[in-house]
This record gives C-alpha cells, sequence and structure tokens, in this order.
C-alpha cells in the first residue's frame, strides 16, 4: 500500500510539474511534412510549386524555346476559389523563385510598376547625373502570361473530414493568345478521429 | 530501498511490467532512418551517357516493405531528370516520404533544402515511378532519400 502511494504520487507530481512550466520552443524542418490540420498547410504549398516548375521545365514546346533563348514571363494572379484564407501570392513568389533560378526563364514584375515609375520621376527629376540615370522607355516587353485557379471540393461527415485540392496554372502567349502549356496539382487529406486515440 | 523481485508485492510487479511495456514501445517508434538511391550521370569518352547508381538501406524494417527497383537518370534538353521506380512489398498500403537531392559535377550540392519531403502512397503490391527535375542545369548527381511518413 505505501509504495502505491509513493509511485501515484510521484505520478501526479511529474504531471503537474509538466502543466505549470512554459511550453517547449524549439525549431523544425521547414522542408518536413506537416499534417497540422486538413486546412491548406506548408507542405501543400511546396508540392503545388514543385510539380508545376518541373512540369513546365521537361514540356517538349517550351524545351524547344528554352534552347534558343529565356522567354520573359509575367504572373498574374492566381484565383483563390476555396473557402480558405489562402495567399494565392505566396504559391506563385516560390513558383517564380524556382523558376528564375533553373536559369532558363526571365520574369516581370508587373507589381512594382508605380515603384519603377516613381524611380523614374526621381531620375528625370533633375538631381540624378544625367549619365548615370536609366533610360525610360527600355523596358522588356512579356511574352507569357501565367495565370491559374484554386479550387477545393470539401466533404464532412461526423468523423471524416476529406478536403480535395485542386492548382492549376496556364502559360498563356501574349501576341496569339494561346495557352502554350497548361497543368494541375491534385491533393487530398483526409481527416479522422476514431474512437481510441492514434 | 532495492528490493529482489521475489519479495515485491503482487501489484508492483504489474507496475513495473506495464512500465517496462510502454518504454519498449516508445522505443521502436524513434527510428528515422530510411532509404538512399543515387546516381551519377557522366559523359563517356564517345560521347554517350554513363551512369553510375547504387542503392543505400539504413533502415532494414523499411527495406522490407520499400525496394528500390531501379533509377533512371536521363536529360531533358540540359536538365537532369530522376526516374526512381519504387514497389511496395507488402499486401497493405504503406506511406512513405522521399525527397531529391541535387549535386553539380564537383559533387557539391546545388540549392540544399530546397526540395522539401513530398509524401507519397503505395497500395499493396505497387510499384510506381517517382520523378524529379533538377532546379538547373548544373546538376549531374542526385540522391533520392525514402523515409517511413
Amino acid at each position: 500500500m505505501h509504495w502505491q502511494k509513493i509511485i501515484i504520487g510521484g505520478l501526479c507530481a511529474s504531471v503537474i510539474a509538466g502543466c505549470a512550466t512554459a511550453p517547449r520552443v524549439q525549431y523544425g524542418d521547414a522542408t518536413a511534412i506537416e499534417t497540422t490540420t486538413v486546412d491548406f498547410g506548408s507542405t501543400d504549398l511546396q508540392q503545388i510549386a514543385s510539380k508545376m516548375v518541373d512540369s513546365l521545365l521537361v514540356f517538349p514546346p517550351i524545351v524547344q524555346v528554352t534552347n534558343e533563348r529565356r522567354p520573359v514571363i509575367f504572373v498574374d494572379t492566381i484565383k483563390n476559389k476555396t473557402l480558405e484564407h489562402i495567399d494565392t501570392e505566396s504559391i506563385t513568389d516560390t513558383i517564380r523563385t524556382k523558376f528564375l533560378r533553373s536559369g532558363k526563364f526571365r520574369f516581370v514584375d508587373m507589381t512594382k510598376v508605380d515603384a519603377v515609375a516613381k524611380q523614374f520621376e526621381f531620375q528625370e527629376s533633375g538631381m540624378v547625373n544625367k549619365s548615370t540615370a536609366a533610360t525610360f522607355g527600355q523596358q522588356i516587353g512579356a511574352e507569357y502570361m501565367l495565370y491559374g485557379n484554386f479550387s477545393s471540393i470539401v466533404k464532412k461527415t461526423g468523423d471524416v473530414k476529406d478536403v480535395y485540392y485542386k492548382f492549376t496554372l496556364n502559360l498563356m502567349h501574349l501576341e496569339t493568345g494561346i495557352i502554350e502549356w497548361a497543368d494541375e496539382k491534385e491533393i487530398r487529406k483526409i481527416s479522422e478521429r476514431s474512437l481510441f486515440g492514434r | 530501498m532495492i528490493m529482489s523481485f521475489g519479495k515485491m508485492t503482487r501489484t508492483i510487479k504489474v507496475y513495473l511490467c506495464f512500465a517496462i511495456v510502454i518504454v519498449a514501445f516508445s522505443a521502436t517508434g524513434c527510428a528515422t532512418s530510411g532509404i538512399e538511391g543515387s546516381a551519377t550521370v557522366v559523359t563517356g569518352s564517345a560521347g554517350q551517357t554513363v551512369s553510375t547508381k547504387y542503392v543505400i538501406i539504413n533502415n532494414k524494417r523499411l527495406a522490407r516493405g520499400i525496394q528500390i527497383v531501379d533509377i533512371k537518370p536521363d536529360f531533358v534538353g540540359d536538365v537532369l531528370r530522376a526516374s526512381v521506380s519504387v514497389v511496395n512489398k507488402y499486401s497493405k498500403t504503406l506511406n512513405f516520404q522521399y525527397k531529391f537531392s541535387w549535386f553539380d559535377e564537383n559533387g557539391r550540392e546545388i540549392d540544399p533544402d530546397s526540395d522539401a519531403w513530398t509524401p507519397v502512397l503505395l497500395y499493396g503490391n505497387e510499384s510506381k515511378e517517382i520523378q524529379g527535375i533538377a532546379p538547373n542545369s548544373s546538376a549531374k548527381e542526385f540522391k533520392i532519400k525514402i523515409r517511413k511518413l
């Protein structure tokens, strides 16, 4: 009896001690698979970016173009048609970074047009040495536009929640209006509540 | 203070057995080692591509379920493409994760940690081809790491 009380007392003391301390913080692996909830997560972003970039890099008509030169692309928006708040610009940022690092494409940034115009205004205001000022009207025009859609289908019963994501990306040639490449990435995440914990 | 096992009361023995079983179970879930497959591509004297491949098994338990059947590197344009065939030797569904690492001709890793771990599902006895594309055209060697999910 005496020994039982000591063991139970020891267990209770360790549990209470755990509750009283601050939560333990540590660095994790940014490339690790994250399955905290069924919502859109870092692993989904990484999978989508990876598939889109790999697909475009090896598409035969695009390989033909990139063998001769580096085409100029601009990124339009990805329409978020899911019910969650998802920063789709974050996905396109990752995709654009990977494309740029492949050395096969060049990009123009439409979100920076105002900032660039302001800088040109300043450089032509007379404050900047004319020989070092950037020449107006020399920007390269984009040839292709990257745009897409992100949708989801959510199904829920008492214990199971099933979320299906579909990310579609298209590459359109501006002059002809032809979609030269398109691909989609599907992701399914399932959350199940079982009776006996894990 | 220290008692022999025989002299302990029955309830103490039961508690001790539980504790040993719990510790044993938690220890089995700790292994994070996996399987690695690797291939290097060089251009031979006659201009043909020669590839050397090898597989390292760090986790025998995982290797009983997942087998790397073939590693096929090839070039698309000047970009290295890795195709790794894996097969599930069990009849139940297996969940695992993989990651590619890319190296240039000097053996130095290109963009370390830019590839993320990707989850894969293999149904019972199913074979699947996992593909990866190098981040740029300087890659001449790749490594695939496979781990339990």
